[in-house]
């Protein structure tokens, strides 16, 4: 239960980094999957047959935002996919974004932390809470 | 800031509501509480109230209107949605097939069973406050 992959897309290599040391020191167990862009977000959603167990996805992006890909994840023909829990971080936030992600049905909004302690203690808090949080089917079959 | 707003308990139990109340003042949480026994009186609140709730607490099972199909009518409305309030589930016993209702066909952020002992309660309160203290919010600054 709720081991599925945690996704997270970001275009900045040191944010993964990060992300990878705060989810070690955390001693998490779920698979950690980095995408680059939203355009590979797609294509991974694509390919997988059990959707992942949180999304985080950073809302700058080259090319395609982070709420351009919500709305098209929103419009996925798989429902398991389109209620992944879908989690914003970003450097910066503004009110207009803040209230465009939440527009977009999103499952929460967090500033990317400058600390690794404040960083880590974040995602403590995401885990925890979608770790005890009942959740949909994550694939057709179970 | 939506931070210091109500938190919001849409529960036929008055049991349950008790339960919350205290768990709420364990946690020392300063935010105004509001009960509602039906969603009837939750939902002319919200479309009424001035107030920017900081999160809902919804049951699922209840005698008159269920929580789906409440929120359901959240929404549906578009100043409601415009709104955009955190809502969870709270249930004691709710099927695979519910939670499955909830994610796929509305939004809903997260969906948790009420936990038996009042120590468990307070603690899953507790990480769900942190999270969405931790988050940004919509109406953070009206």
């Amino acid at each position: 239960m709720q081991n599925e992959a945690i996704w997270v897309i970001d275009d900045d290599v040191d944010d993964q980094q990060l992300v990878c040391e705060v989810c070690r020191d955390l001693k998490v167990s779920n698979e950690l999957v980095f995408l680059t862009s939203a355009e590979q977000a797609l294509q991974k959603l694509k390919e997988v047959s059990v959707a992942p167990f949180i999304i985080i996805c950073d809302v700058n992006l080259p090319r395609m935002d982070g709420f351009t890909l919500r709305e098209k994840i929103l419009g996925h023909s798989s429902k398991k996919m389109r209620s992944v829990p879908f989690i914003y971080w970003s450097t910066t936030a503004s009110e207009q974004q803040i209230t465009k992600a939440y527009n977009l049905s999103a499952h929460g909004f967090f500033i990317k932390e400058t600390t690794f302690d404040e960083l880590k203690e974040s995602f403590a808090g995401i885990l925890k809470y979608w770790r005890k949080s009942r959740m949909p089917a994550k694939s057709d079959h179970s | 800031m939506a931070h210091s707003g109500p938190i919001i308990l849409i529960d036929d139990d008055a049991d349950d509501e008790q339960l919350l109340r205290e768990a709420l003042q364990q946690l020392d949480v300063p935010n105004p509480f509001r009960y509602f026994d039906d969603t009837s009186k939750a939902f002319a609140y919200l479309k009424t109230s001035s107030e920017s709730p900081f999160l809902i607490f919804s049951d699922v099972n209840m005698p008159r209107e269920s929580g789906i199909e409440f929120k359901r009518r959240i929404d549906k409305d578009p100043h409601l949605r415009s709104k955009s309030i955190p809502f969870v589930f709270f249930s004691t016993a709710a099927g695979r097939q519910t939670v499955d209702v909830a994610y796929k066909e509305m939004t809903v952020q997260g969906f948790f069973t009420k936990p038996v002992g009042f120590r468990e309660l307070t603690s899953t309160i507790g990480l769900i406050l942190d999270y969405w203290r931790l988050c940004h919010h919509p109406n953070a600054n009206k």
